[in-house]
């Protein structure tokens, strides 16, 4: 078990705290798609695709090529 | 053939090398999945015991060859379900947050299941609305605690 007490926060500390978290989400989540498109391009990534569909159509799901 | 003639109830998924938390699944149409638990530790503070337990699920389609908007499909809602699943039974401290207004992921939570999840929005001082939902385990041992750092932070939005 954690220790779970948590401070208290004002009305304006809360705002204050809910508009960085949206900042940061928003600037993370930008970073993080960029990231995954070119990500996705990478020959590793395709071989992990043809992983999946290996491992698919052993089970009898058959994927359509890419 | 049709996603429930299939001969099992979830896709193969597996989880991508050198990615933190991230998983990749294929429909039978094709639509490539990914499934990712971003830690997302300042949500509800980053001095919050819970900070290292929190992660926000992000669903992204990395290739759809069907060029439309991925249909609602048993198999896919069963497969983020077995991803959940995976996920939770890391750890039982993980909190899951959601933050969006459609996914495939909420499909996927049923009555009956063994999570609880709490919607709710978040708006920014520009007074932009931001649905959030908060997915943790019934049987977290902190859920009470966990709930109310939740509310703590989205009532700010509602006593406006």
């Amino acid at each position: 078990m954690i220790k779970t007490e948590q401070p208290r926060k004002t009305p304006a500390e809360r705002q204050a705290h809910i508009d960085h978290f949206i900042t940061r989400w928003k600037a993370e989540r930008k970073n993080a798609d960029e990231a995954f498109e070119e990500r996705i391009k990478t020959p590793e990534y395709k071989a992990m695709i043809n992983k999946l569909k290996e491992a698919n159509a052993v089970r009898g799901i058959t994927t359509p090529g890419l | 053939m049709l996603s429930e003639e299939l001969p099992h109830p979830v896709y193969e998924y597996s989880e991508v090398e050198n990615e933190v938390n991230t998983f990749s699944f294929q429909t039978i149409t094709g639509i490539l999945y990914e499934i990712v638990f971003v830690p997302t530790p300042y949500l509800l503070g980053e001095d919050s015991v819970f900070a290292p337990h929190s992660f926000e699920l992000v669903v992204r389609v990395s290739q759809n060859p069907t060029r439309q908007r991925p249909p609602f499909d048993r198999q896919t809602a069963r497969t983020v379900a077995a991803i959940f699943e995976d996920f939770y039974q890391r750890s039982e401290y993980h909190v899951i947050l959601y933050i969006c207004d459609s996914s495939d992921g909420r499909q996927a939570l049923r009555k009956g299941n063994p999570y609880l999840k709490i919607d709710d929005e978040i708006r920014d001082s520009d007074g932009t609305a931001y649905p959030i939902s908060l997915i943790l385990r019934k049987q977290n041992p902190h859920k009470i605690q966990i709930i109310e750092a939740f509310l703590l932070v989205t009532v700010a939005a509602n006593d406006k």
